[in-house]
């Protein structure tokens, strides 16, 4: 019988060529009595070993492979809990003490840390002689009494002698021996790929690797009678030995809370419960209304049951630091749409105002942590993060990792190189997807893409690229999942430090601190919450029109008003949150949402997964009365009714599941993180299966089951949860309130939050000034570095352009002019330049962006102004220069001045450029995008514009949609795959792109489906010529 | 063109030729190998230094596409040389000629110009061209399209206004600087305030502009072709035996060596040509073995090639023609320069060289140790004997390897045992397990042994792991 004490799995990284789960079920097939996972200064495999060990009924012993500065190199293994926290803690200290993805280890650090562990010394292949002693001289003097010296023989030629020599060594210095594997892989078969992994690791060709390849396959989970064979049995029954005395087992940690959060006194349940009163008392000046209470109690009692209270401590504690800090925050996810997280500021979604209903807001059946994501302000989050790591320590709290791995690209990537392949041959295949199918390389494929697939070359690459996939490449930061424990976090998972300053991660994903029962609170960034903030504060500082009383926030703005639905029926909706997106834009013609639910559902419904579900057209139907609304049974009917019997939300699915197919609410979990999976692992057919077999049983015909399965499929990892799309559809109000009744402020604020959103600044602009706002022109007398407001002489507001947008200008310089502005007026460009000590670029930058010309007239003024001024010397007043003569210099033209605007601020507020083609383009047959409105459906149409999006969605079956702005408005293209690949030049570089194709119209819906592109932006340098045509 | 490249009276004649071994050297006349084309203009056409001088620039669009247009802009260098001893090369794909001395020869300037032109279209080589007062004024014009001869300074900035900044072929920054003040024709530039423009982009715009204007001189580089030896020798009696041949030669290899020494420059490679009276030219090539212009070395080495050469007929005349010239410094001349042993192989090269005189060139190789764990390809042939080996991981260190490997394994015969191992070897040591080189499609797996057979003789032989067949892959001494 044999323990293997010494495996690698892929999580060290680029060695190990197999997962912990097919090493865990290999030993167990091959008889071992237990696996220790070894991995490199690392304990990232060790959740899924644990499950996998659990499922297959194997002891695993959790260690470490640790190589110290000085080269000694060791396996360490826990034999408790108590070692189990001393090895985590040693990972921490030689993680944290490196750069992201190394560690650093003297062999100091180690004796007073490892307490309760095992060490296997493991001498390097010279290490027999005299020199070998000192170290294990060492070790024993230190380790005496749980030290061994591991023997690791792979039939390389030496191994008798080896043997013998380290027997000797283990003699001399009385350390006991032991057999171990330095294994690799869990089967031979993987020696290709291991192979691989080496000479990705080095960054070399396998046939320059060298020596550095392993010599042989025998680095794999060996079978007994090859051990035997390989090694005296006293060595093999030490490894059981060992194994004996490591008892730790995953299972034995406990999460706990953090629990500084609760004052001296009171009890988690009274603090939850004083500070949701306290809200409800905010919320409802005139009594909490009768259900809303009923909800209350049974909200706290469900916490108080599953002893959640420090996880709703925690996110309202974060929240609440935002708000002190002004930072604009909202939750969500199921837990965050319940009344006690309204109570609690988490959330502004009133519960009253839903349609439904969150009464499975926390499951009890299924013993899940609770789900609430809070969003920040994009540009603020990293305070949020910083107080975590302030108020709880950085032993205490840490990001959750995000494994990255192996991506069909980047696999071929990797391999082609490895395997001495063309990079830019491999560059090429790798951009075409073609050759993949969603699950394998598909030889077919491949051929189709330039490759022949009966090469051996082909064939091995395909293979390996087969193989590789899905392995873990390295460790990354979760986007915003913060695990925070009550007492040392490093003694429950090592923490390491991530590619960016300040931040630490764990050495978990996602789903191994799910499977812990560890619980996370998502701080994640959205630009549009500091858009919206800043919106309220240039509002707010402004002072609005008399109709509102105090200070614009999210709970002050009215809500349903028809105005701003209306807005958002015509699809106005450039800048706002979500529904400002072409698709959303199409929708909204459509589904005319005319309350708050309505934007509930329009968030979610235009999303993946319910397009390839085949939602969306049975739901408009049935909203606009073309379909009957009917139900298969009341219990479908009550999960269904608000959303017309067709499912569109994720937890809609699940309770169909349960409702209609009979699974347990734990079951419809797996289900939902089957289908997340699905497309990448397969792994949905048990459900089906129980699905429609569960549905029949329950009298539901064969044909509903079916599209409800294929429902499901179609959700895939893309359906979205109602409770996001609420917290989602509450700042879709938000922000089209804020551009119905303050467009200036909501443009400035869209602005100075960039880049964000769908739109670039020329669109927002322009979409402004349709909207009746002046915008006014960047100007170094009165432009402040964002955008700003200014009042007009009606009172209303104007806009400023910000020195943001000047390409090329410092931030340090800008604040600089701002300040000597402020002492008083610049006289003239070389007093803006002495007094501001502008460099020569910021100079250039501001006389391209044409902002001097208050002071140093046009732009061929200021650009010659600004060049004569010398370098700044200090000792001098400004203003002693010589005085130059103004030269002959050129007025610029208008088509000079608009493609100078674009190049320097991204926009113009002069005519748009296709005005000053107009000419041109109507003798080539190309119409205004507005007068497209005019024709009927199906006629052939030609049109020009300059290209603002492009998108290829992966569910759009390979068409691409574009869209294109003129002097007259916007046209949207779709180009099918097949016109896509003929006039592919034209589609990916033109910035003016003509098209001639076909008219579609439907309702207020209108396409041009392109037949023939071409790229029209050599007309666009003609623009600086000299032309009678422009004018 | 260098004075001494240039004058046929000196004793050695030093074939002014380009690099580019693709250029033929001309066919050999009985008596010399015919000098560059030189324009047969007496001294006095040469333009007197009082004279305006008239630039003729040509541009070769079809060289811009050239992944290195230079070599072939030499060559066009060099046939201009023959309308002019000022040619100036403007990379990457134009040339300045000066005309003014040339144009009592050819006629007048639009004459000379449609010449020249008609000699590049005869080539079927879209040339654009110009002529003017100055090489810049040329140059522009000529990048513009415009195709016009300009006598007259005084009619430059009149004729240049029009052109549009592009054609300077400046620097994209400093177009994109006078873009923004407007200027985008050399008019708009032209009438610009001096002092101005020159706080504004440096001294040297204006500098320039002056030399467009040809206000000022604009010095050009004469274009110098690359070097390389070559001389003839004329016998009076035909030599018949190699040896002899061998002493005849000696002082032009002398004068080789004169000429690498002068220039600080050694030789790769020689090439000797025979005439004889009635027979082809017989053509020898000497090879070294790393940079050489040391006249021993250089005689011993053509010695050994002749005296392997029998010989057609007579020798008439010979003419020794170096391969390009390559620089001695940094230590290139010596192959196995570099980490110690430097005094072991001095000798070594000349050895190598004679040997492989004699013996033929590929007679001759080093073994190389590779970093690969199969054995077939852990060491391969080199040319240069003594490169470093590639260092054996230390776990391989003391694992045994034959002296002699099999240029492939021989199968053994089966023998009775279990794992069918063949009864005439007796495994003394191993297994010694290879799996490797799956990656080329030549994937190895085997169980090495050391063994002895019934005559006391020490084999490799392995087994293979998925055939079950045993081969003998080496002997040990």
């Amino acid at each position: 019988m044999y323990a293997e004490l010494h495996a690698l799995s892929h999580y060290s990284f680029l060695r190990g060529a197999s997962s912990p789960e097919e090493l865990v079920a290999q030993a167990k097939r091959l008889g071992y009595r237990a696996l220790a996972l070894t991995d490199e200064c690392s304990l990232a495999g060790v959740v899924r070993a644990h499950l996998a060990a659990r499922a297959h009924a194997l002891a695993l012993i959790v260690g470490t492979e640790l190589v110290c500065a000085c080269g000694l190199k060791l396996v360490v293994l826990a034999t408790s809990r108590r070692g189990y926290g001393q090895l985590s803690r040693l990972i921490s200290r030689a993680r944290r003490a490196s750069p992201k993805g190394r560690y650093a280890l003297d062999r100091e650090d180690l004796p007073d840390a490892l307490a309760d562990c095992v060490i296997l010394w493991l001498p390097p292949a010279d290490a027999a002689a005299a020199h070998g002693r000192d170290p294990g001289a060492w070790l024993r003097e230190r380790f005496d009494g749980r030290l061994w010296l591991g023997i690791e023989l792979h039939t390389n030629g030496t191994d008798a002698r080896r043997l013998a020599g380290l027997e000797a060594l283990g003699a001399a210095l009385g350390v006991p021996c032991v057999a171990a594997g330095d294994v690799h892989m869990h089967r031979r078969g993987r020696r290709a790929l291991q192979d691989v992994l080496t000479a990705i690791r080095l960054n070399t060709p396998l046939a320059r690797a060298g020596f550095a390849l392993y010599p042989n396959g025998e680095r794999h989970l060996r079978a007994l009678r090859s051990l035997r064979e390989r090694y005296p049995a006293r060595l093999l029954a030490a490894t059981l030995e060992i194994a004996e005395r490591c008892r730790f087992d995953l299972a034995e940690l406990r999460y706990e809370y953090p629990e500084e959060l609760v004052p001296a006194g009171a009890t988690p349940t009274s603090h939850l419960r004083a500070l949701v009163e306290r809200g409800a008392g905010r919320r409802w000046p005139d009594g909490v209304p009768a259900p809303v209470r009923a909800m209350l109690e049974h909200e706290i009692s469900l916490i108080a049951e599953l002893r959640y209270e420090p996880f709703f401590l925690t996110v309202h504690d974060v929240v609440e630091f935002a708000r002190s800090r002004g930072i604009l925050c909202q939750g969500r996810g199921s837990a965050a749409n319940s009344a006690v997280c309204y109570c609690l500021g988490i959330t502004e979604v009133d519960p009253a105002r839903m349609s439904m209903l969150f009464e499975r807001f926390i499951s009890r059946e299924r013993d899940e942590p609770p789900d609430i994501d809070v969003d920040f302000e994009h540009e603020r989050r990293e305070e949020v993060i910083q107080y975590l790591y302030r108020k709880y320590g950085r032993e205490r709290a840490a990001l959750a990792a995000t494994v990255i791995r192996y991506r069909p690209r980047s696999a071929l990537r990797d391999v082609g190189k490895a395997l001495g392949m063309d990079p830019v041959v491999l560059d090429r295949l790798a951009k075409s997807v073609q050759w993949w199918d969603g699950r394998r390389v598909d030889p077919e494929r491949l051929r189709a893409a330039g490759f022949d697939p009966e090469t051996p070359a082909t064939r091995r690459l395909a293979a390996l690229v087969g193989e590789i996939l899905g392995f873990p490449r390295h460790l990354s930061q979760h986007v915003g999942g913060f695990v925070i424990a009550r007492d040392r976090l490093d003694e429950l998972v090592p923490i390491e430090n991530a590619a960016m300053p300040e931040r630490t991660v764990i050495q978990w994903d996602k789903d191994d601190i799910d499977a812990l029962g560890l619980i996370k609170v998502d701080v994640l960034a959205l630009g549009m919450l500091a858009a919206i903030r800043r919106t309220f504060d240039l509002v707010n500082a402004f002072g609005g029109p008399a109709r509102r009383g105090g200070p614009l926030d999210l709970a002050a703005l009215p809500a349903e008003d028809p105005a701003v639905y209306a807005m958002i029926c015509r699809a106005d909706t450039v800048g706002v949150f979500q529904i400002e997106s072409r698709a959303q834009m199409a929708m909204l013609p459509r589904l005319r949402p005319r309350n708050f639910y309505d934007l509930v559902i329009e968030v979610a419904i235009v999303r993946p997964g319910p397009i390839q579900g085949e939602m969306v057209h049975p739901y408009l139907r049935r909203r606009n009365g073309e379909e009957p609304v009917t139900y298969p049974s009341a219990a479908v009917e009550a999960v269904l009714r608000r959303t017309l019997g067709v499912p569109i939300f994720q937890e809609q699915v699940m309770q169909l599941a349960i409702v209609a197919a009979g699974f347990t609410p734990g079951e419809a979990d797996q289900l939902r993180r089957a289908m997340a999976a699905w497309r990448r692992k397969g792994g949905l057919e048990p459900f089906e299966h129980r699905l429609i077999e569960g549905m029949r049983a329950r009298g539901y015909p064969e044909g509903f089951a079916r599209q409800v399965f294929n429902q499901i499929l179609g959700f895939g990892e893309y359906g979205f949860p109602e409770s996001h799309s609420a917290s989602f559809a509450l700042l879709v109000y938000a922000s089209a309130w804020l551009k119905r009744y303050e467009p200036a402020a909501f443009c400035a604020a869209l602005l100075n939050s960039q880049p964000m959103g769908f739109y670039a600044p020329a669109q927002l602009v322009r979409d402004a000034r349709a909207h009746g706002v002046e915008v006014r022109a960047v100007d170094v007398g009165t432009s402040e570095w964002d955008a700003t407001l200014e009042r007009r002489a009606d009172g209303r507001a104007a806009l400023r352009l910000g020195l943001r947008l000047v390409k090329g200008l410092s931030r340090d310089g800008a604040a600089r002019l701002v300040a000597a502005r402020a002492e008083r007026a610049f006289a003239g460009v070389s007093d803006l330049a002495a007094r501001a000590a502008l460099d020569r670029g910021d100079l250039a930058a501001l006389a391209d962006a044409d902002a001097l010309a208050p002071l140093g007239g046009d732009r061929h003024r200021a650009a010659w102004a600004v060049g004569g001024i010398e370098r700044a010397l200090p000792l001098l007043p400004p203003e002693t220069g010589r005085v130059e003569g103004v030269p002959l210099l050129r007025t610029p033209r208008e088509g000079e001045a608009i493609v100078a605007d674009y190049a320097s601020v991204g926009l113009t507020l002069r005519r748009h450029p296709l005005a000053l083609l107009r000419a041109r383009l109507a003798a080539r047959g190309a119409a205004p995008a507005e007068t497209l409105w005019a024709l009927p459906d199906g006629e052939a149409v030609c049109t020009a514009g300059l290209v603002i999006t492009r998108q290829r969605p992966g569910s759009a079956g390979g068409v691409t949609f574009v869209t294109l702005e003129d002097e007259t408005g916007h046209v949207n293209l779709i180009v099918w795959e097949r016109v896509a690949t003929a006039y592919r030049a034209a589609l990916l570089e033109a910035r003016l792109l003509e098209v001639c194709g076909r008219l579609q119209r439907q309702g207020d819906v209108l396409h041009v489906i392109a037949r023939r592109l071409s790229d029209r932006s050599p007309l666009l340098g003609e623009l600086v010529v000299a032309s009678r045509d422009f004018h | 063109m260098s004075a001494r490249a240039r004058d046929s009276r000196t004793a050695d004649l030093f074939a002014a030729e380009l690099a580019a071994a693709s250029v033929p050297v001309p066919a050999p006349k009985p008596v010399a190998v015919p000098p560059p084309p030189v324009p047969p203009v007496p001294p006095a056409a040469r333009p007197a230094p009082q004279r305006r001088p008239l630039w003729y620039a040509v541009l070769f669009p079809a060289l811009l596409a050239l992944p290195a247009p230079q070599e072939r802009l030499h060559r066009l260098a060099h046939r201009a040389q023959r309308y002019t001893p000022l040619v100036s090369l403007e990379p990457p794909a134009a040339l300045l000629l000066e005309i003014r001395g040339s144009l009592r020869l050819f006629g007048p300037p639009d004459a000379l110009q449609a010449r020249i032109d008609a000699d590049w279209a005869r080539d079927g080589l879209r040339a654009r061209s110009a002529a003017a007062p100055s090489p810049l004024a040329a140059l522009w014009l000529a990048r513009a399209g415009a195709s016009i001869v300009i006598e007259d300074p005084a009619a430059l900035a009149g004729r240049l206004a029009a052109l549009p900044l592009a054609c300077t072929g400046w620097d994209a920054p400093r177009l994109e600087r006078l873009r923004a003040i407007g200027v985008t024709r050399l008019g708009e530039l032209l009438r610009l305030p001096r002092a101005g423009l020159a706080r504004r982009f440096g001294p040297a715009l204006v500098a320039e502009l002056d030399a467009a204007l040809a206000r000022a001189s604009a010095p050009r580089r004469a274009f110098v072709p690359l070097e390389r030896f070559a001389a003839r020798r004329d016998f009076e009696v035909g030599i018949e035996e190699a040896a002899r041949l061998a002493v005849a030669l000696a002082p032009l290899v002398e004068r080789c060596a004169r000429f690498l020494r002068a220039r600080r420059a050694g030789v790769q490679r020689l090439q000797l040509r025979l005439w004889h009276r009635a027979a082809p030219v017989t053509r020898v090539t000497a090879g070294f073995a790393g940079v050489t212009g040391d006249p021993r070395r250089l005689q011993r080495v053509l010695e050994e090639r002749l005296s392997r050469l029998a010989l057609a007929a007579p020798v008439r005349a010979a003419a020794l023609v170096s391969g390009p010239l390559e620089s001695l410094s940094g230590g290139s001349d010596d192959a196995f320069g570099g980490a110690g042993g430097a005094a072991e192989h001095a000798a070594a090269p000349p050895l190598i060289e004679r040997l492989r005189a004699r013996l033929g060139e590929h007679a001759v190789y080093g073994v190389a140790a590779i970093a690969e764990h199969r054995p077939e390809g852990a060491s391969r042939r080199v040319r240069e004997p003594g490169v470093a080996a590639a260092r054996p991981p230390i776990d391989a260190a003391g694992v045994p390897r034959p002296m002699l490997l099999l240029p492939s394994p021989q199968r053994l015969a089966a023998g009775s045992a279990a794992d069918a191992r063949p009864s005439d070897w007796r495994l003394e040591r191993g297994p010694e397990r290879i799996e490797s080189g799956w990656w080329d499609g030549a994937d190895v797996a085997r169980d090495y042994y050391v063994a002895r057979d019934r005559r006391g003789a020490r084999g490799w032989i392995f087994q293979e792991r998925r055939g079950r067949d045993w081969y003998l892959h080496g002997l040990f001494a």
